[in-house]
Formats: C-alpha cells, sequence, structure tokens
C-alpha cells in the first residue's frame, strides 16, 4: 500500500447563520484505504453528513470550509481534460494527489461523480423523476466523456443486472418511481459504481429502505468494497457499522470523539458517549441487558459547553476538568479517543 | 385520481420479488399527465373547441367566403340568413362571419404570441435568477417586481401609442403585461426543487450548473408553469379586445373581436347579429381556453401527489 486513499486532515465547515458562525465540524482528521470501509457514526446534528458532504463541496450557500486538508489519490487518466480513453493506471506512480478542498470547481466537477461516487440516503428523492433510469444512470458517463451513448447503454443494462434488478433491458426504460425502494437504492448504488469510482460515499444508504431490503443493499457495498473501492459510509446504525465497515469513527457535536478498528470499538468502547451509543442500541444489546438511552440531548451548536462537548449528558464527567479542551490521544493498540479518563484508564 | 397513483405504487413495490411479467409499462411524466387530461370531460371537449378553433384561424384564407376589408354597399347591415353572407353584413357591407374568422385569427395570433414571448423571458429570467442566487437574483427580482408594481393597462398602453397599432406592438405589450407574474412563479419553483435530493445528486455525479438548471429543475417545473401560461392566454385574448375597446386594438380593416364588438354596440337594436356573434364567439372562447387550463391544472396536480 503506497498510502491512504483518502486522507482528511483537521477539517473544519462552519455556518454562518446572520452574526453567529456554527461550527459544524471542528477539525475532523481520517484516513480511507482502499478496499476498505470507515464508518463515521453519531447522531443527529453530530456533523457527520457535513463532514461528509463536504468532502465534495455540496453545502449549502451558508455552508464555508474554513480549514482543512482532503487529499484523494486519484489515478491519472489518459488527456487530463476528460478524452474518452481510460487510464490504466496499474503502476503506484499512475496516480496523482488532489485537495478536494482547494481544487477549482471546474476541476472538482471532473472528480465528483467519476473519482467518487456517491449513494444518498433515499433513492426515490435522489433521482430525477423525469428521466428514464436509462438516461439516469447514463448522464454522467456522458458528462465526464467516458464512453459514448450506446456504449453507456449497455454499462448500465450491466451494472442493472450485476446489482440484481431482474430485466435490466426492460427495467432500463422506466422511472425511478416505477421502481420498489429496494430496486431504486440498488440503482443509485449502480449508478454510483458506473464510473468505477476509487472512493464510494454513503449516506445512510440503509436507513430510508425496508429491514428486509437492508441487509441486500449491506451485501451490495460489500461486493463494491471488495473489489477494490473506499467507502465511507455515514450511519447512526452501529449495526450497520458492524456488519460491514472496518473502522469507525464517532463524532459528537462535531468533532471527532473516538476512532478504532470497529470490533475494538463494539468490545470496549472508551468514549462515555461511544459507551452510550452502544447501550441505546437496540440491536447490538442483549436481551437480558436493558436499553440504556443517553440521557439529554445533543447540544445546540451555537452554545457549545466549553472543553469536552459531552460532558453535560455524560455520567463519569468530572468538571472543571471536563471543561477544558480535550484532543484525541492515541492509546497502544492505535486507537484514539478524547475523554481524557478513558485515556487514564488505559 | 389518488387511486392511479396507489395502483402504480403498488404494484411497483410487488416488482422485486414478483415475476418479471409485472414490470411496469415506462410512462413519463407527461403520458400520465395526458392520462388525467384525458379523463377530464369538460376540459377535453375544450381542449378539441380550442383545436378546432386554432384550425379555423389558419385556413382563415380558404374558409372564410369573403375577404375581411371587402365591402359591398349595396348589402349593408343585412340580416342573418342573407344568400352569401350566412351571419349577415355590418354598416360597411362587409361579411360578418368572414370577419369573424379573421378575427379569431388575430386574437389567437397575439395571444399565442404574448404568451409565448411571456414564457420564454418568465423562464429565462426566473430560471437563472432561482438558481444562480445572490447579487444576480437580486438585481433581476428587483426589475420583476418594479415591473408588477407598474399598472399593466397602462403600460400596454403607452405601449401601443408608442409603437403604433400593430399585431408586434400588441404581442409584445401584452406579453411585456404578463412575463411578471410568471416569471416570479417560475423562480418559486426552482428555488423549491433546488432543494431536492436529485439535484444535489447531480451535483456529485458533477453535472454542470447549466445542465442541472435544464435538465433536472426545468422539467420538474413545467407543469405549473404550463398551467399558468394556459390560463394566461385566455387573459391575453381578453385583453386585446379590451385594447381594441379603448380604440387600440389592430389598425382596421384588420378585424378585431373587440373592435367588432364596439362597432356592433351602436347598431345593436338595427342590427343586432354585429354584435351578438363575436361576443358569443368571445366568450366560448375563453370559457374553453380556461378550462383546458382548468384541466391542465388538474392533471399536473396530480402527479405532483405522486412524488
Amino acid at each position: 500500500m503506497t498510502g491512504p486513499l483518502l486522507s482528511v486532515r483537521d477539517l473544519r465547515t462552519h455556518f454562518v447563520r446572520g452574526k453567529e458562525t456554527l461550527r459544524a465540524v471542528q477539525g475532523v482528521s481520517f484516513d480511507v484505504e482502499p478496499g476498505r470501509a470507515l464508518a463515521i457514526v453519531g447522531e443527529s446534528g453530530s456533523g457527520k453528513t457535513v463532514t461528509a458532504r463536504s468532502l465534495l463541496r455540496l453545502l449549502p450557500r451558508t455552508a464555508r470550509i474554513a480549514n482543512g486538508q482532503a487529499i484523494l489519490r486519484v489515478p491519472k487518466r489518459a488527456g487530463a481534460s476528460g478524452g474518452h480513453r481510460r487510464g490504466s493506471g496499474s503502476a503506484s506512480d499512475a496516480h496523482r494527489e488532489v485537495d478536494l478542498l482547494a481544487l477549482p470547481e471546474r476541476e472538482l466537477r471532473r472528480v465528483r461523480g467519476r473519482e467518487v461516487g456517491m449513494v444518498f440516503q433515499n433513492a426515490m428523492e435522489a433521482m430525477n423523476p423525469t428521466l428514464t433510469l436509462e438516461r439516469q444512470l447514463t448522464e454522467h458517463l456522458l458528462w465526464h466523456g467516458i464512453c459514448g451513448k450506446t456504449e453507456a447503454r449497455e454499462r448500465a443494462v450491466r451494472a442493472l443486472g450485476d446489482v440484481g434488478i431482474p430485466e435490466p433491458e426492460r427495467r432500463i426504460r422506466t422511472y425511478p418511481f416505477q421502481l420498489s425502494g429496494g430496486m431504486r437504492q440498488r440503482a443509485m448504488i449502480a449508478m454510483a459504481m458506473l464510473t468505477e469510482p476509487a472512493l464510494l460515499i454513503a449516506d445512510e444508504p440503509t436507513t430510508a429502505v425496508d429491514v428486509t431490503v437492508q441487509r441486500q443493499i449491506l451485501d451490495l457495498l460489500v461486493e463494491v468494497k471488495n473489489r477494490g473501492t473506499g467507502i465511507v459510509m455515514i450511519t447512526h446504525d452501529l449495526g450497520v457499522a458492524r456488519y460491514f465497515c472496518d473502522d469507525v469513527v464517532v463524532m459528537y457535536a462535531g468533532r471527532v470523539v473516538e476512532r478504532a478498528p470497529t470490533t475494538a470499538l463494539l468490545d470496549e468502547p472508551q468514549h462515555p458517549y461511544s459507551v452510550g451509543l452502544l447501550g441505546s442500541s437496540v440491536e447490538l444489546g442483549d436481551r437480558a441487558r436493558p436499553l440504556l438511552p443517553i440521557p439529554g440531548s445533543p447540544p445546540d451548536l451555537a452554545r457549545l459547553p466549553s472543553g469536552c462537548a459531552f460532558h453535560p449528558r455524560c455520567g463519569r464527567a468530572e468538571l472543571p476538568r471536563c471543561q477544558t479542551d480535550q484532543d484525541l490521544v492515541t492509546l497502544t493498540d492505535g486507537r484514539e479517543t478524547a475523554c481524557w479518563k478513558a485515556v487514564a484508564d488505559a | 385520481m389518488g387511486t392511479i397513483a396507489t395502483s402504480e405504487t403498488l404494484a411497483t413495490d410487488l416488482g422485486a420479488g414478483s415475476p418479471v411479467a409485472d414490470a411496469p409499462r415506462p410512462r413519463g411524466q407527461w403520458a400520465r399527465a395526458w392520462d388525467r387530461f384525458r379523463s377530464n370531460r369538460l376540459a377535453f371537449v375544450s381542449l378539441i373547441f380550442c383545436g378546432l378553433l386554432v384550425l379555423l384561424a389558419l385556413a382563415a384564407p380558404w374558409v372564410a367566403t369573403h375577404h375581411y376589408a371587402e365591402t359591398d354597399y349595396n348589402a349593408r347591415l343585412t340580416p342573418i340568413g342573407t344568400p352569401g353572407h350566412l351571419l349577415g353584413t355590418d354598416l360597411l357591407g362587409r361579411d360578418v362571419a368572414s370577419r369573424l374568422i379573421y378575427g379569431l385569427r388575430t386574437a389567437l395570433f397575439v395571444a399565442f404570441g404574448a404568451e409565448l414571448t411571456a414564457l420564454v423571458l418568465a423562464l429565462l429570467i426566473g430560471l437563472v435568477a432561482g438558481y444562480r442566487g445572490g447579487r444576480i437574483e437580486q438585481v433581476l427580482m428587483g426589475f420583476t417586481d418594479v415591473m408588477y408594481a407598474f399598472p399593466s393597462y397602462l403600460f400596454a398602453v403607452v405601449l401601443v401609442t408608442v409603437l403604433g397599432r400593430s399585431l408586434f406592438a400588441l404581442i409584445l405589450a401584452i406579453g411585456i403585461a404578463s412575463w411578471v407574474t410568471q416569471a416570479r412563479l417560475v423562480r418559486a419553483q426552482v428555488l423549491a426543487l433546488k432543494q431536492r435530493d436529485y439535484v444535489e445528486a447531480a451535483r456529485a455525479m458533477g453535472a454542470r450548473g447549466p445542465t442541472i438548471a435544464v435538465k433536472y429543475i426545468l422539467p420538474n417545473a413545467i407543469g405549473p408553469i404550463l398551467v399558468t401560461t394556459s390560463f394566461a392566454i385566455p387573459a391575453a385574448i381578453a385583453a386585446e379586445a379590451g385594447l381594441a375597446l379603448l380604440g387600440l386594438g389592430v389598425q382596421p380593416p384588420t378585424p378585431s373581436w373587440g373592435a367588432m364588438i364596439t362597432d356592433g354596440m351602436k347598431y345593436l337594436l338595427a342590427a343586432p347579429h354585429m354584435m351578438v356573434f363575436p361576443a358569443v364567439l368571445f366568450a366560448l372562447t375563453l370559457l374553453a381556453f380556461t378550462w383546458v387550463g382548468d384541466g391542465l391544472r388538474d392533471a399536473f396536480d396530480a402527479s405532483g401527489e405522486q412524488r
């Protein structure tokens, strides 16, 4: 391995609301390796979605990326302006590094959908109701000049078949609303993967689908991962993270509070917030063990408590120590936590 | 038409596991809107009527028995049923039936021309303002608001006075009077659609701004825009007649229903046919176009429900 596929350093994204500045993401760092999946978990408002959207700069007008780097290793393409041939890019030196956060808009557009695919929470909403699946799936192949219309169509049909949609030849002529929720979600994954991106960002891809379909979607993503694609998965569901993510980043109030390999995190959560998340998870709990909801609610980003933002809800909090800032500290086995008590215990 | 929507979704929900024979027929928004429109009998009949009117207007030179300016001083104010003059003649001995047909031509030409002008302006300004936002939006919508505050009839009167009483001036005058409300509607639609996930998804796939505006926002906004345009057409026909009533219509002898009605009023007792026919046809035309608009509104509203 010559290095991570994506390397995010000290990402800070702010929202400007009148005179207030909401610090939605405050110094997030993580790496994604090819063929591995990273889960970013947290409650709503923890900044996990903003983090993901910041990577492709798909943010509302009021948002501003205040700081950070997101270095993506992309294969060198024949003809940098997007010709019809695809670069083979087998040798490791056939890669170049781009900073997604600093790239000019024009160049970023070439990265979006081509080097980085994105899967949304609600496929119904994420597909244009006036386009047939064929148009929907092939448009970005044409935008990026990857291939011509006929080939794009063939590829789309094949991709639909690959994700398990029956009779793709016929389905491709239908509109998104004529598919079931599960099929739509699979079609969206097929769409994102058509350009063979090196990185896939999946924003709660299983939240809006039936439980019975969730498993299929996850299995599909496992396949994508096994083909060497790096995946960033945004989820609030630790069960999803356990099922197929290799590493987990736990976010709270815009900061990373813990980062660890999935099994380590689930077996021995270090940060009290991670402990709380696990304790309130239905799927992961023992039947015998009562569910333990985290008391209180996530803080208002405009009025964050000083120090560790979790301390007002934390059962182990000790004032005033918890009111001073605590950076992530690396523990022995390469895991990191932002709780000084956890560090002291380790 | 909620039933259609539910049965469709039901069928597709089962689609995942059921035999492939269930795969639904691909039907786009137009096809579905057309289905709903057709099931509305009043709207459908009105549409046929409007279609006939358009055909009649196009075929005027072949259908009309006389030229609209052809006078016959020996047959002035002849009543209905006079041989050669089915609907009688007017003060100058001109054939009323023929003038009605040519008047229809004027009315439709002005109305469609004006609404086309208005639509193009409204789409351009509304789409750019709504999509780009920021300073551009402020300037464009500020301009629109100023135009909105201006009394449109007065504006039309000034324009016709300045440009002369030509068809072109009328189209411009009426078009400019009606683009403002439409531009605001387009912008409102764009603002709402801009928030949709599929617009963001398109951006995430690398779409350029204009592509998103034209392929992802516009087709989804077209329903409501089409509906207001269809309501604006009878309004434009009425506006043309109104201007004619004020003496600001097309230059005589080019016939206009408004002018025919005004002339007819003077001889209401001696020759009622001079006013009655244009008035009745005018009313029917307005009604038919309005009903078509109603039908379109219902047809497109239901498609909104389905999402």
